[in-house]
């Protein structure tokens, strides 16, 4: 009776260790990489806009304040890259994750249509300065760490809450506090918080 | 003493049940991340999923994923309610706190 109480015991501690395993897997591999990504992207395109703030772009008569000029790059490769990462990476394929793609989209979709029906109240002319850009920038960013946040919040990992209202943050300090140093700033604890978040990822689903 | 599934007792097999019902219902993991997670040979795991598939308790699908065939494994409900009645079988066998 006691070898077979052992042998019990050990079986559950078995179950809780693989559960544990598989959860944490499917937590974070794969995600581990999309932040790698993301946060590379945030860093190149913040640390462009701050050297660009004096670039111009002119068309003809017509002439805008061109410093976000690197986001046109590194944010298609960015999502062409996690398309790829979450399709072949995923330990987990999950029968929400169409839902989740889908939730990722129309978070967009109503950020855009947000601004066009505020638009009558918006001056569009701003966004061809540079503090129109910047102030555009913040907005965006907020979109998706309002996502992180929402995921968190609904069992993808506590740490997304964080990292989400950890970003939105210092996005509001750095565009309200310290506006002169803001791209640098969120390069730093933007793509940098991203980048950690993907190295927590990745000892997190390697953890045995 | 308490007559345990003969299917699931096992320590391989058991491991890959208790990963598969860890996930949310509905999901499946791939073959090659739950051999990484359970640290076994290709072989070693082929065969205890076959054991589990012949008994109904997981089912394993085909797909390609950038041209390359992968096999996802997910527990039926039978399997989820053969692998609760596991876990109450073996809680009966430890005394009674």
């Amino acid at each position: 009776m006691e070898s077979t109480q052992r042998d019990a015991s050990q079986a559950l501690q078995d179950i809780e260790q693989a559960g544990e395993k598989a959860k944490r897997m499917s937590l974070y591999k794969g995600a581990d990489l999309i932040y790698m990504v993301w946060g590379v992207a945030w860093l190149i395109g913040f640390v462009v806009q701050h050297f660009s703030r004096d670039f111009t772009l002119r068309f003809g008569d017509f002439s805008m304040h061109g410093s976000g000029w690197a986001w046109n790059i590194v944010v298609p490769i960015a999502i062409i890259l996690t398309l790829i990462i979450g399709r072949r990476r995923s330990a987990v394929q999950s029968a929400v994750d169409k839902s989740i793609g889908v939730f990722w989209w129309l978070l967009f979709v109503y950020f855009a249509l947000w601004v066009t029906v505020l638009s009558p109240v918006i001056d569009f002319q701003q966004l061809y300065t540079a503090e129109g850009q910047r102030v555009l920038l913040a907005g965006i960013i907020l979109v998706p760490m309002f996502a992180y946040v929402v995921m968190g919040l609904f069992g993808y990992g506590r740490y997304m809450l964080w990292l989400g209202l950890g970003i939105t943050a210092a996005n509001v300090f750095g565009l309200l506090v310290i506006p002169n140093w803001y791209y640098l700033w969120m390069a730093v604890m933007g793509g940098g918080g991203l980048f950690a978040a993907g190295i927590f990822a990745r000892q997190a689903w390697r953890r045995a | 003493m308490m007559e345990l599934n003969e299917t699931i007792h096992q320590p391989v097999r058991l491991r890959i049940m208790a990963a598969l019902v860890a996930l949310d219902p509905g999901s499946t993991f791939n073959f090659v991340d739950l051999r990484g997670l359970l640290g076994v040979t290709d072989g070693n795991l082929g065969a205890h999923i076959l054991k589990l598939e012949e008994a109904g308790y997981i089912s394993t699908k085909k797909k390609f994923i950038a041209r390359k065939p992968c096999t996802f494994i997910g527990v039926t409900s039978k399997g989820r309610a053969a692998f609760e009645e596991y876990v109450d079988s073996l809680k009966a066998i430890l005394p009674q706190k």
